[in-house]
């Protein structure tokens, strides 16, 4: 007696996904390219329980290492490349690691209000939490 | 007699939930987004060609910071204390300006305390100067 098997499997890709998929990648490309300036840089930023929110748009931003290397525009410079270099602009944010020397971000200062800038912003991590200053 | 598998296996992906999955990924992707939000305190710079003040002793708050601990109008103190301490002494003596001298080693976390509790005491006017320049 021969037995036959006759249910079928159905191996049709459903196409209708692909395009939530393609929109889905295309949004987490987008926001991963947008949050990661500048990877190469690793900062321990100092908690403040200070803070306003920074503009995302029309800041000039300038890096500063535990080294106290400046970093702008994604190269490392001294100040007098700074100076020579940094360009005209209202706001500037300073990205400095807590063991920075202060004195390297007071020439900095110096060097921004040459400039004619308008507000200046220390990038801060939120602390939580009551007010504890270390 | 010949026997039928009458069953079929139904092997297609439901296309319909897709676009609920989409839906939740895009409201992840926006909450996360809020929470990489930058934060930093915000300080308005003077204009360069902005009058100097000249100013006698009893009308500033003189504020000298060390790495291990401040001197505010000649108490040391510690950098724990310098919220309480600077919110007495503009409540007492009303002046609203505070002259900051560093210390050429200070670190910028310490600065960093110095300005959240300046800007937590609110209305404070600052200044920053080298120790070596006083």
């Amino acid at each position: 007696m021969k037995i036959e098997k006759q249910y079928k499997i159905n191996i049709i890709v459903p196409f209708v996904t692909m395009a939530d998929i393609a929109f889905l990648l295309l949004i987490f490309l987008i926001i991963s390219s947008s949050t990661q300036k500048t990877p190469l840089l690793k900062l321990s930023l100092p908690e403040s329980n200070q803070f306003d929110r920074i503009k995302k748009t029309g800041n000039v931003e300038i890096f500063v290492t535990p080294d106290n290397e400046v970093v702008y525009n994604k190269k490392k410079c001294d100040l007098g490349e700074l100076r020579s270099i940094l360009l005209p602009g209202k706001q500037c944010v300073i990205s400095a690691d807590k063991e920075t020397d202060f004195k390297i971000i007071y020439k900095i200062i110096e060097l921004l209000k040459e400039n004619n800038y308008e507000n200046l912003s220390f990038a801060v991590k939120r602390q939580t939490g009551v007010f504890s200053g270390k | 007699m010949k026997l039928k598998n009458n069953f079929k296996l139904n092997t297609n992906i439901p296309a319909s939930a897709q676009s609920d999955i989409a839906f939740l990924l895009i409201i992840f992707f926006i909450v996360t987004a809020i929470f990489f939000e930058r934060t930093g305190i915000i300080f308005k710079l003077p204009e360069k060609s902005g009058k100097t003040l000249k100013l006698t002793a009893r009308e500033f708050i003189e504020i000298k910071a060390y790495n291990d601990f401040l001197i505010i109008n000649k108490e040391k103190i510690d950098y724990s204390e310098i919220y309480v301490v600077l919110e007495a002494m503009k409540r007492a003596t009303k002046r609203n300006i505070a002259i900051v001298y560093f210390s050429d080693d200070l670190k910028y976390e310490k600065f960093i305390n110095i300005f959240q509790a300046v800007k937590k005491a609110g209305d404070i006017k600052i200044s920053i100067k080298p120790l070596d320049k006083k």
